[in-house]
């Protein structure tokens, strides 16, 4: 005849969840708690604590940052081509930003450069 | 055997103080009110104790070896005793060496919520920030 074996969570299971709740009490206690003298401070303790934590914290928002490494300064921009200067002028004529005058006087500058 | 299991484990929860049990006092300014004396197995007027006097007029003042380190006001809230503390660093430089040079000011909140209140004690966990503690507060005269 077959017997079923199901799990069993008695005694046996004791040690390891009284380690459980052992350890997870520990992760909460406070930061200090014991004096020199072994005292041990109950508010005295939590407060400290804190005021440890913040103290922390605020020694390191108030250290100077590290200074970045300056990003790599930009290669020199290949000289434009006659083309890309007249399309410039263009851009520019069409927004208005030169006058007739200057977008003639301008291209013929350009024109110029080239046959020279 | 499960039942007595279980019987047996809720007990011992109970008796080590993880679960609430019965309280034979009700959490109100009546009961809150007096000198509380902290961590003391039960014991009253030890020179170096922590002392908590809480006033009727929703005050308080928190200190150590006979000296006031804290003062405040308080209010229950729900099943908390919330306490906003006006204290400094410094004062307990003696548990913290790092702290001797914060000398001014600041205001600290502790949640306090009370397990197990008897008539003239109770165990209770406090919280301040990211601390937490079991404290076990004597009534003292």
């Amino acid at each position: 005849m077959m017997t079923t074996q199901r799990p069993v969570f008695g005694l046996n299971a004791l040690p390891a969840a009284c380690l459980a709740i052992t350890t997870t009490m520990t992760a909460y206690a406070p930061m200090v708690v014991a004096h020199s003298d072994g005292a041990v401070w109950g508010i005295g303790g939590l407060l400290a604590g804190s005021m440890l934590t913040k103290a922390v914290d605020s020694k390191h928002q108030s250290q100077p940052k590290q200074s970045k490494a300056s990003p790599p300064a930009p290669a020199p921009a290949a000289p434009m081509t006659a083309e890309q200067k007249i399309q410039q002028l263009n851009t520019l004529a069409a927004g208005g930003y030169i006058t007739p005058q200057e977008y003639k006087t301008e291209k013929q500058a350009i024109l110029n450069s080239i046959v020279e | 055997m499960c039942r007595r299991t279980l019987l047996m484990l809720f007990s011992l929860l109970t008796l080590s103080g993880f679960l609430p049990v019965a309280n034979a006092a009700a959490l109100d300014t009546a009961y809150l009110t007096g000198k509380w004396e902290i961590n003391t197995a039960g014991a009253c007027g030890k020179a170096d104790a922590e002392k908590l006097i809480v006033h009727d007029n929703a005050t308080f003042e928190y200190g150590r070896r006979g000296k006031i380190e804290s003062v405040g006001f308080w209010r229950i809230k729900q099943n908390m005793v919330v306490f906003e503390m006006l204290t400094s660093p410094s004062y307990f430089q003696d548990i913290a060496n790092e702290l001797k040079d914060y000398t001014r000011h600041e205001v600290y909140s502790m949640q306090m919520m009370p397990l197990d209140m008897q008539q003239d004690q109770f165990s209770a966990v406090a919280s301040i920030d990211d601390q937490m503690s079991k404290l076990v507060l004597q009534r003292c005269r």
